[in-house]
């Protein structure tokens, strides 16, 4: 073998290993958190330096040296740690947990030396001073006695430090001005931020007490050794941090790994200049200010055209672009999947009998055409019941085939360990975070897809629900907050509820917000339930939650609609000042359903079954029309708004004699489809829908019936949506109709039907 | 009504408790309350550290609003040290 065939070899399994370290790197993690419990459980510290070893080793042999370098260090001090020389501490595992970041990144870049950037190699440089501060025999504790790092400032445009200086600084003779000033001849002020939020008023002030800190941002050629020279001399009594300053370089290229991953319409059309930006701001406000949810305004494309006057064909070709990086990054989601083996040589046992089972059913039927001596009464009983064990494999193949992506949800939680960790120190607060069920499992692709709407429910918990100790200790709460993440199967689905122990929903407080932001009419109490959920309202969310809530400026109404695209569902249990919890019910898998299949005309729909509520029959040929000519029907006093599928898909086959109304449920309330023929429950495998009817709205994808036929499956909440078009309106639960806007927007959907 | 207080020579730790004592006692006999516009002399201010720089700073914390009408160069290096340009700017200094 050429060295050159060598290399291409390593270069294909590259992305096996990358998969396999970032398992140990997990492992890594979830060990130090462990340990952290049990600091003297030596198990623990040999599997932590057998998974570090692991790495170093592996990412030798593909000659990954910043990683080999880098992982020598951690291991040095795992060793250290194994041999009892020293002891874990708080301070360690944190260290240890900021190097396992570094491994990741490390693993993550590869060989890209142009994603290794000048602040990630300053951080490691930092890390490995503090490693071997540790390891060596005269090592101190704190990084101000850090030895002098290498100068990685060549590329650097300067440098931020951040002091706070201790109460007995000018007691002890040093002065925060006079260590700015030195910090000044060292370079060029960019910034100086004089902290003095800790001073207090004139009459509290102690003369000879120090209340103040800075933060500088400067322009320097000065090494960070020489920065941390300035507080030699207050070192004792100052908490003082330098980082790296982004050089504009790298700010712009974490400007670009910003960008969305689909470049927008407008954004494309501007970087080629066949719009001005103000024309395209302009165009956005006119499709802001159409009101209505996202999917009912006016298309982008169709207001460039006809208000900026921007070519249809330039307008065709962003988005042909945008369409086809869809595609291609459709084409790249789970392309590898791991499979335990023994549940792979289940589904190929089954397959095995199934074969066998086939070929027993010809040879059957070859005997009776060959000799014509069986029975014919023979030949059927054989072949019912030959049909019998093969439709129980099918079942058994089935189920056994799904299983193949099922995989515990315990990897995915044990991920908050570290944000809790992280996040509560951050916060000052204390939280025990237990994790029930880790075992329970789920489909692969939906545990990747509900991580990050947990994740933003955990934050929120942490932020918003779970008090500071002292606030916790004044309600006659324990200082430390429980945060607890379980799941079990319930009822063929999958619940998983986040719990706290915290300040749960203040629901007055709540609907102040939602009658302020017109989501409720100002005066309307609704249910505490109903009350609950406005925080899942879009345009609920505060700047304030915006930022803390998620560090991702995204908001509560985003987490419940990812959650009901994967058909699921969401309810909270607030016991105001002593908790909340939040349970997400989901399905186990996202590949087959329970349905109800109805038909209209000559097409067939399937609903899925858990939306449905109640079917109600109609002797007449459609539901009664209101005085404005929208379709509703009166339900035990409570008008209930009707969607007719006829009309929205015009379906122009001959008119019904009789109707019925499926009566379901849907995140905004239940109202009722319209359709004519009901063919009752069917087990649908859910087909995707192909490109050209990705657009099609009020459908989430296909399936084939037994016959052959093709039936649509029905997406209840994009109808719910659609037919709850208006602003600021929702279904409600309203048993007399009245002239509210609640009342109006039942009639509004009406005009879509 | 006079609004305008001197800060002393010595405008650092060794003087900061004697201009502390004087600026209340000035404060106290009514020579400005809370909300007036007190000018403050800086002028003959030859020394000056952290501990001036807190003193000024818990002037606004006690709600007076100020603003400079002298600086000597001492002062307005301090100020420029310390990130303090909007003090030797014209506009006055708020709570």
């Amino acid at each position: 073998m050429t060295a050159s065939e060598q290399s291409n070899e390593f270069l294909a399994v590259l992305p096996t290993f990358i998969s396999e370290a970032g398992e140990q790197l997990d492992a890594i993690e979830a060990l130090l958190l462990q340990i952290e419990e049990a600091p003297q459980d030596k198990d623990l510290l040999n599997s932590l330096f057998r998974c570090a070893h692991t790495v170093k080793g592996s990412a030798g042999i593909f000659g990954l040296n910043r990683v080999v370098e880098f992982t020598h260090h951690v291991e040095t001090l795992l060793d250290k740690m194994r041999e009892g020389a020293i002891s874990f501490e708080s301070s360690i595992g944190t260290l240890l947990l900021q190097c396992n970041d570094q491994m990741r990144h490390l693993i993550e870049i590869g060989f890209d030396d142009e994603e290794d950037t000048a602040q990630q190699q300053a951080q490691r440089q930092s890390l490995v001073s503090n490693l071997q501060l540790l390891t060596t025999p005269n090592g101190g504790h704190t990084h101000h006695e850090a030895a002098p790092v290498t100068d990685v400032t060549d590329d650097k445009e300067g440098w931020r430090i951040t002091a706070n200086f201790g109460a007995e600084t000018f007691r002890g003779g040093m002065d925060p001005m006079a260590v700015a000033r030195y910090l000044n001849t060292l370079g060029e002020t960019i910034s100086m931020r004089w902290d003095t939020d800790r001073v207090p008023a004139l009459e509290e002030l102690v003369y000879d007490t120090c209340y103040t800190g800075f933060v500088l941002e400067m322009r320097s050629a000065a090494s960070r050794a020489e920065i941390e020279e300035a507080f030699s001399f207050v070192v004792d009594d100052c908490e003082f941090q330098v980082t790296a300053l982004e050089t504009t370089h790298e700010k712009m290229k974490r400007s670009i790994d910003a960008l969305p991953d689909v470049p927008r319409i407008g954004d494309m059309l501007l970087a080629v200049g066949a719009v001005s930006e103000k024309a395209l701001v302009s165009v956005l406000r006119t499709q802001e200010n159409s009101g209505g949810p996202s999917d009912m305004r006016p298309r982008l494309g169709s207001l460039l055209v006809d208000q900026a006057g921007v070519s249809p064909d330039l307008v065709n070709a962003a988005l042909s672009k945008q369409q086809k990086i869809r595609d291609r990054q459709q084409g790249e989601e789970g392309r590898f999947i791991r499979v335990q083996a023994d549940r792979l040589d289940t589904v190929i046992n089954l397959l095995g009998e199934l074969v066998i089972a086939g070929a027993g059913t010809g040879a059957a039927l070859a005997a009776f055409e060959e000799t014509h001596e069986i029975p014919v009464e023979t030949l059927v009983e054989n072949l019912v019941e030959s049909n019998q064990n093969m439709n129980r494999l099918i079942e058994e193949i089935r189920n056994s085939t799904l299983g193949l992506r099922m995989v515990p949800v315990g990897e995915t939680f044990t991920r908050f360990k570290r944000v809790v960790r992280d996040t509560a120190a951050t916060l000052g607060k204390e939280v025990q975070f237990e994790i029930h069920g880790g075992e329970t499992e789920l489909d692969k692709s939906m545990v990747e897809k509900i991580a990050d709407p947990l994740m933003h429910l955990v934050r929120n918990s942490l932020d918003h629900g779970l008090e500071a100790p002292a606030e916790r200790l004044e309600h006659g709460k324990s200082a430390m907050g429980h945060l607890t993440l379980s799941a079990r199967h319930e009822a063929g689905a999958i619940l998983i509820r986040i719990e706290d122990d915290g300040r749960g929903i203040h629901r007055d407080r709540v609907l102040q917000r939602a009658w302020d932001k017109g989501l409720v009419e100002r005066g309307t109490v609704p249910s505490d339930d109903a009350i609950n959920m406005l925080i899942f309202e879009p345009g609920f969310s505060t700047a304030e939650q915006v930022t803390n809530l998620s560090g991702r400026g995204v908001g509560m109404d985003v987490v419940r609609s990812n959650i009901e695209a994967l058909r699921g569902s969401l309810r909270l249990d607030s016991r105001p000042g002593k908790g909340l919890a939040v349970d997400i019910r989901l399905p186990l898998t996202l590949a087959i359903i329970d349905g109800f299949l109805v038909g209209v005309g000559a097409s067939k729909f399937v609903l899925p079954l858990e939306s449905v509520v109640e079917v109600i029959e109609f002797e007449g040929n459609t539901t009664p029309i209101d005085a404005s000519g929208r379709h509703c029907l009166e339900l035990r006093g409570a008008v209930l708004p009707v969607v007719r599928l006829r009309s929205l898909y015009t379906i122009d086959t001959g008119a019904p004699r009789r109707v019925s109304v499926v009566v379901v449920q849907s995140s905004a309330g239940k109202y009722g489809i319209q359709v004519e023929t009901l063919f009752g429950q069917n087990q649908t495998v859910i087909k995707p829908l192909g490109r050209l009817f990705k657009t099609l709205r009020g459908i989430s994808g296909s399936a084939i019936l037994g016959s052959g036929e093709v039936a649509l499956i029905l997406d209840v909440a994009a109808l719910g949506q659609m037919a709850a078009g208006l602003p600021g309106t929702r279904f409600g639960t309203t048993n007399v109709p009245n002239q509210s806007t609640e009342f109006k927007s039942k009639l509004a959907l009406g005009e879509i039907a | 009504m006079n609004k305008r207080f001197e800060l002393p020579e010595e405008f650092n730790v060794y003087g900061a408790q004697n201009a502390i004592e004087s600026l209340k006692l000035w404060l106290g006999q009514g020579e400005a309350g809370p909300g007036d516009h007190i000018e403050i002399d800086a002028g003959k201010v030859m020394e000056i550290d952290g501990t001036g720089i807190q003193i000024l700073a818990a002037l606004s914390q006690s709600g007076y609003r100020w603003k400079l009408v002298e600086a000597s160069a001492k002062f307005i290096n301090a100020c420029l040290v310390t990130g303090h340009q909007d003090w030797i700017s014209t506009s006055e200094v708020s709570a």
